[in-house]
């Protein structure tokens, strides 16, 4: 249920509360703009059955805030806004997002892959 | 699939529709107060507008759903908890004793001589009652989502329970037809007020409104049973 933009599920759960963050820091939005940001960021088409509960819970947790404002002749809008626990929240995990990804980039397409490769090879008594 | 409503320029939440209907089922099942389900809603509705999807498409099946977004606020089961049923059981054993009252009231006024008389039949058929009351509040959901087994369940209940005050008329006590009414007068005005004043409506958030959910004669349909069960009781008692 997480999208259908081919990234593996369990990738984007990990990471979608940040995701979400990451949108409001630019301004207050309501949900369905959100899902709009996040698939022109190229995380693809996230559903709303993923992303409701998700603000509802970062709603829970302080991070965000919501209010409904009424629409011209539309059915209102609850607009979501991060706080400042919100904020910080992006900077620290953020950040530590940066050095964990860094890492994994690391480990599985750059050298520390090519050294475990080839100490691989040399293990088979080449 | 009917959709909200714009009436006058001013959206009104609806339930006429299978989806919402089975996603207000769950979170009432699961105790969610009726401003947050309104809240619910209406974010359904937003979001729907918005993106033109249908509610399955967006937010997938409404039974998964509610009980994702009723979170922290759910029950761990489905079954009503005892404390909270102690009290429902209370409300409806006063309104079942309030009725049998009542009905004998009005047979001794009519036929007694002034003199009331609850059969041990009666009697018997009122506790069997307030069993079958309990056991349905106990699981209500259980009627909800099987409905035609629960129905099934429930009609042979009711056969079942009137036969004792059918078959059995020896006379458990008697009393002055006047304190049979006044005592279940009493006992449905204490039922009536106690309802009436614990309602937990659903609102919706941007208009105060509560939703539309059916034809106005669909809201005295619930009213149908009840009253013929009464007029039923009436007549059996002047019979």
């Amino acid at each position: 249920m997480n999208g259908d933009s081919g990234w593996p599920g369990d990738w984007l759960r990990g990471v979608l509360d940040l995701c979400v963050l990451a949108v409001l820091s630019r301004g207050p939005a309501h949900g369905y703009a959100i899902t709009q940001a996040l698939e022109a960021a190229g995380l693809g088409r996230i559903k709303g059955g993923t992303v409701y509960p998700l603000l509802a819970r970062l709603e829970a947790d302080g991070m965000v805030t919501s209010r409904w404002h009424a629409g011209d002749g539309g059915p209102g809008r609850k607009v979501i806004a991060i706080t400042d626990h919100g904020r910080d929240h992006l900077t620290e995990r953020g950040l530590a997002f940066r050095r964990f990804s860094q890492t994994a980039i690391e480990l599985v397409t750059g050298d520390v892959a090519t050294a475990a490769f080839a100490g691989t090879d040399r293990g088979d008594g080449i | 699939m009917s959709t909200p409503r714009s009436q006058a320029g001013r959206w009104q939440l609806s339930l006429i529709d299978p989806w919402r209907e089975a996603f207000v089922i769950e979170l009432r099942l699961r105790a969610v107060a009726g401003r947050h389900i309104g809240d619910l809603l209406a974010e359904v509705d937003a979001h729907c507008a918005e993106s033109g999807e249908d509610p399955l498409t967006a937010f997938g099946e409404p039974r998964e759903y509610a009980a994702v977004m009723a979170g922290a606020q759910s029950r761990p089961s489905l079954a009503t908890p005892w404390p909270e049923l102690v009290g429902q059981v209370a409300r409806g054993g006063a309104s079942i004793a309030g009725g049998a009252l009542l009905l004998a009231g009005l047979a001794g006024l009519v036929h007694g001589g002034g003199r009331a008389s609850v059969s041990n039949g009666l009697l018997c058929s009122a506790v069997v009652s307030l069993a079958v009351f309990t056991a349905l509040l106990r699981r209500l959901d259980l009627l909800v989502t099987r409905p035609v087994r629960g129905a099934v369940a429930l009609a042979t209940a009711m056969a079942i329970l009137v036969l004792p005050a059918a078959l059995w008329h020896g006379t458990a006590l008697t009393m002055p037809a006047w304190v049979a009414l006044l005592v279940g007068a009493v006992l449905g005005a204490a039922v009536w007020l106690g309802a009436a004043r614990t309602p937990d409506r659903i609102v919706d958030p941007r208009t105060g409104q509560e939703p539309e959910v059916g034809p106005r004669w669909s809201l005295w349909a619930v009213w149908a049973l009840p009253l013929a069960m009464l007029l039923a009781g009436v007549a059996a008692a002047l019979w």
